[in-house]
């Protein structure tokens, strides 16, 4: 058991940023415990208010786990991709269209996100491609800290591709940086085209936005054009595919765009590294 | 809900401050919280009302400033306050805006006692 966060895993360090105790009683409140004076002249104000500047981001903790993240798949090269949706986007049908896409020339590992069920992880592994499950229970959203205690996982070997398949939650997931190197969100034409409007965190924070289930457009009044345009407002580098997993149309694209993306990071951080 | 998560971590926080500073209760607490963060503020408020009881700083005064979001026009370069998105730039009416700032939730400052 890790010693400093009680978590089951002792593979994450712990900088004196992330150090915390976690016991809410972990501090004396008696006063009375402390040395009485020598005299018998009572002081009434013992102590005064003290103001102490912090400036401390609220995510400075799951942010130096997500650095440890990049550190450590920097080490091996390997390219992580976090997708975000709302549930039923088709995140885990993409994945699986995807790997058959990858393999075997791409060693891949594939973390999913769900309250419940190893369903989705096991939609992977019929793949061929290994994948571990994270249950968050009531959670809405996986954390750098979850996501760190599966890097000692065998999969993830010199120049392979990790994708992260967040919760089905627009909104609570794009708060948390994972390491990731790319960042997708994907909405169906299910779910009306000015969906990035609604929910602009997570397009804010994407690299690409993915418009899937194109197959369905014919039967629903999605405007693709309008959903580009309206994730564009908010974000006016994010990238666009359409596609479907259903019938293969756009994979190639959204596969072009995920082997472009690696390259550029392998290039990257070999300079980095060099 | 992450903010009970954020407020967790606004609790540490607190509480790494205390040791530092050797403090054993804290009144206060003062955040500031960009207007384009991932946060509602107010669901903040009461998640910190709930994650602070019981602990070194149950009940402590939680005050909230929110900070306007910065954005640059990427087409005539002008630089704007933004409250929320999505921003035309004010100048152009451009969909260029880059945000530049107003994504951060900081701990400022908070106040105790020994």
């Amino acid at each position: 058991m890790c010693g400093i966060c009680g978590c089951e895993s002792t593979t994450h360090e712990h900088t004196d940023q992330s150090h915390h105790p976690h016991s809410h009683d972990s501090h004396d409140h008696a006063k009375d415990e402390h040395a009485a004076p020598e005299t018998e002249t009572v002081q009434p104000e013992l102590s005064s208010t003290r103001l102490i500047d912090v400036e401390a981001r609220i995510q400075a903790r799951n942010d130096s786990y997500a650095e440890q993240i990049r550190t450590r798949l920097a080490a091996n090269q390997v390219w992580a991709c976090n997708l975000l949706s709302s549930p039923g986007a088709g995140k885990t049908t993409l994945l699986v269209e995807t790997i058959k896409a990858l393999q075997p020339a791409i060693p891949l590992m594939v973390i999913e996100g769900d309250q419940q069920t190893d369903n989705d992880a096991q939609r992977i592994r019929q793949t061929g491609t290994p994948a571990v499950q994270i249950n968050t229970g009531k959670g809405c959203h996986l954390d750098a800290h979850a996501v760190l205690h599966q890097l000692d996982h065998p999969a993830l070997t010199e120049s392979a591709i990790l994708f992260i398949e967040n919760v089905g939650n627009l909104i609570c997931p794009a708060a948390f940086d994972l390491g990731e190197q790319a960042r997708v969100c994907i909405i169906s034409v299910t779910e009306g085209d000015d969906k990035p409007l609604k929910y602009p965190d997570a397009v804010l924070g994407s690299d690409l936005l993915i418009i899937s289930k194109t197959d369905l457009a014919p039967y629903v009044d999605f405007d693709i054009g309008r959903c580009a345009t309206n994730a564009r407002k908010i974000n006016p580098k994010i990238d666009v595919i359409t596609l479907s997993a259903k019938t293969g149309e756009g994979i190639t694209p959204w596969i072009d765009w995920i082997k472009a993306s690696r390259q550029h990071y392998r290039q990257t951080s070999t300079l980095l590294t060099a | 809900m992450h903010e009970l998560a954020l407020a967790e971590e606004v609790l540490i926080i607190a509480e790494q401050q205390a040791i530092q500073h050797s403090l054993s209760t804290i009144n206060s607490i003062k955040l500031t919280i960009g207007a384009l963060s991932c946060v509602e503020p107010e669901a903040l408020r009461w998640a910190l009302e709930v994650t602070l009881e019981n602990t070194l700083a149950d009940h402590a005064e939680i005050q909230l400033t929110i900070a306007p979001g910065e954005g640059k026009c990427g087409g005539c370069g002008a630089s704007f306050a933004v409250t929320e998105l999505p921003a035309p730039c004010p100048q152009c009416q451009n969909w260029q805006t880059q945000i530049l700032a107003g994504q951060d939730m900081v701990v400022q400052q908070l106040a105790g006692t020994e």
